[in-house]
């Protein structure tokens, strides 16, 4: 790659600086699919000039993103990762399979998000209220924008692409530490009995 | 079987064969579930797939009578039945759903067979050959191969349906349940089969021996010219023996892996599973856990940046290191209430000022004097706006030297320039 791109070289930081995450889900997107394989392929190029201008791209697998300097959670990530862990709980929950959510239109509607002591603690936590439909959707729509996830607001589905699954396989890694945290709390515990 | 079904007729009634279609075509269905039915179907349960068809209570023991007159239903003791073998195999062949077999059972007839390849041999390398017995004996063997080949598709079909009955309906259980399920098909079903098609394990061995005592027959032509009948039962019988070469072994192969990677995905998707809910439990755990990762960049608004060519421009200058921003490590500091129009710099006013002042040298210096209350992420967007702006009132002119400047929180370094204003002549 050379000068004489320079109108898609900008154009795929431009869409990186928007908070866009490239993964090979982009192979199926019309456009998408070329500026994937440039950022594939010339990876390493488009790290070091990024990190000219303070930018630091990563890549975890497939999923090429931005990373985020200030890593203090905002409300909106946090509602993300609920609303993500979620819809796949209660998708499973419904004895559907994993990848289903990769290739289906998602109804997502049609989940019993908000059950008491369940769904709705959870989505309370992080400011989205019982019933508030219309704020899951924007969420969704915006995650849309990000490579997450397919959204058809005509018939309010939605699949899932790989940038979700990164974050959702992130679960296993959390569960561990949680539960690695857990018995260094019990170990602490039981030398403070001694 | 053959002699009970003489009895039968003879005790009650010969039907037509057009009798016996009309009698199957009655209920379809039924008969299509009674066929899947594995051994000896009791009498209630009989009743019971009846209800499950739609047939009234008045006419099951009519169509029960019917079943038997016809042969399709054998009575074999009092409020027992079992399906005439030939119809099972009729059913399931169209059906396309197999029955399951025992792989021992497979396994016995293999040994089966391995006996009766050893009385070939025999008499194959006897002073004597003995033609008769030869023939008896490969006939014998037909049967069994035979039995083996159907019995051994009919699992590979019930298994193979199985596995899709399993991914189908899996609706409403629980994970935990159908990972049960499974583990119990794969014990009883499938790892048996292992044994058959393990190089080094006896059953594979004997059907090698087959094959070579096979081949001596093949060659030893004036065996086969004496009689004709020998020579196409075996032309028959080496059909069957590839089919389990090629065909079956292969189903067999196909068969363990499926399993295996059903139960995989299932284990994966219990992991997963287990994952999201013990996470979900646990936000307070899950906050910590996530200083390090990026779920997403919030991004510039579109209306934020600046159009394609111009942008483009400016990453170049990015790119061959015309302008480099140092950046430093951020430090948080708690917003404080202040008045809105001390905190953004808008481009009106930048354009209003330039507009006063006709030319302004050294543009990123002053910005810097000028707007010294601004915060820095301000100043430094004003300091780059001649150079991405679309369509500017006024030239930039670039210059020899070099400008840097300290913005508290970067340091910007990047070749001066200065401003013209142009007014309406420049558009």
């Amino acid at each position: 790659m050379g000068d004489d791109t320079p109108e898609e070289t900008a154009r795929i930081i431009q869409i990186l600086l928007r908070g866009y995450q490239f993964s090979d889900a982009d192979l199926f997107k019309p456009g998408y699919d070329r500026w994937y394989n440039i950022l594939d392929r010339h990876f390493d190029w488009f790290r070091e000039h990024l990190s000219l201008s303070g930018f630091s791209l990563r890549r975890d697998h497939s999923v090429i993103f931005l990373e985020k300097e200030n890593k203090l959670l905002s409300q909106e990530e946090k509602q993300i990762v609920v609303v993500l862990f979620l819809l796949t709980d209660l998708w499973l929950e419904k004895g559907k399979s994993f990848g289903d959510l990769f290739q289906l239109s998602v109804s997502w509607t049609e989940l019993d998000w908000f059950r008491d002591g369940y769904g709705r603690e959870y989505l309370g936590q992080v400011g989205i209220e019982m019933g508030d439909d219309g704020e899951m959707e924007q969420l969704f729509r915006r995650l849309s924008n990000k490579g997450f996830l397919e959204y058809s607001t005509a018939s309010r589905t939605l699949t899932l692409r790989r940038p979700a699954e990164r974050l959702i396989n992130m679960a296993r890694r959390l569960h561990r530490q949680i539960q690695a945290a857990g018995v260094d709390a019990r170990k602490e515990e039981a030398r403070n009995h001694e | 079987m053959t002699l009970k079904f003489n009895e039968k007729a003879s005790s009650v009634s010969i039907t037509t064969f057009q009798g016996f279609l009309a009698t199957a075509n009655l209920h379809q269905g039924l008969l299509v579930d009674l066929c899947a039915e594995p051994g000896v179907i009791s009498r209630a349960k009989l009743l019971t797939y009846m209800e499950r068809h739609g047939i009234s209570p008045a006419d099951k023991d009519r169509l029960i009578e019917r079943y038997c007159r016809t042969s399709i239903l054998y009575e074999e003791a009092d409020f027992e039945y079992s399906v005439n073998p030939v119809v099972v195999g009729l059913v399931n062949f169209y059906e396309r759903r197999g029955r399951l077999t025992h792989a021992g059972f497979l396994r016995d007839q293999i040994f089966e067979i391995g006996k009766l390849t050893d009385t070939l041999q025999q008499l194959l390398f006897a002073e004597l050959p003995e033609m008769d017995g030869i023939i008896d004996t490969v006939d014998k063997i037909y049967l069994v191969v035979r039995e083996v080949r159907e019995s051994g598709y009919q699992h590979y079909q019930a298994c193979m349906r199985a596995f899709g009955d399993m991914k189908r309906n899996s609706g409403e259980r629980p994970i935990d349940v159908r990972i049960e399920e499974l583990k119990t098909v794969h014990r009883r079903y499938i790892e048996p089969l292992r044994e058959l098609i393990d190089p080094n394990a006896e059953p594979v061995r004997k059907m090698a021996l087959l094959r070579r005592r096979m081949a001596d027959l093949g060659v030893d032509a004036g065996l086969l010219s004496e009689s004709v009948e020998l020579d196409i039962r075996r032309a028959r019988l080496a059909i069957d023996i590839q089919y389990i070469d090629h065909v079956l072994i292969r189903h067999f192969e196909t068969l363990i892996d499926t399993s295996r990677a059903l139960l995989n995905s299932l284990l994966e998707e219990k992991s997963i599973k287990d994952a999201l809910a013990a996470c979900l439990g646990d936000l307070g755990g899950i906050w910590e856990n996530l200083t390090a990762d990026t779920i997403v960049l919030t991004g510039f608004q579109a209306s934020q940046t600046a159009g394609m060519d111009r942008q483009g421009a400016f990453f170049n200058d990015v790119i061959h290191g015309k302008f480099i921003p140092r950046p430093r490590p951020l430090s948080i500091t708690l917003p404080k209430e202040e008045r809105a129009d001390h905190l953004l710099l808008f481009d009106d006013l930048l354009l209003s000022r330039m507009e006063k002042d006709r030319r302004i040298d050294s543009w990123p210096g002053f910005v810097i004097r000028e707007y010294v209350a601004y915060p820095p992420d301000e100043r430094l967007k004003a300091i780059a706006l001649p150079l991405i702006m679309a369509n500017p009132p006024f030239v930039v002119r670039m210059s020899e030297q070099t400008f840097s400047g300290d913005l508290k929180e970067y340091t910007v370094e990047l070749t001066d320039f200065d401003i013209v204003w142009e007014g309406d002549n420049g558009r």
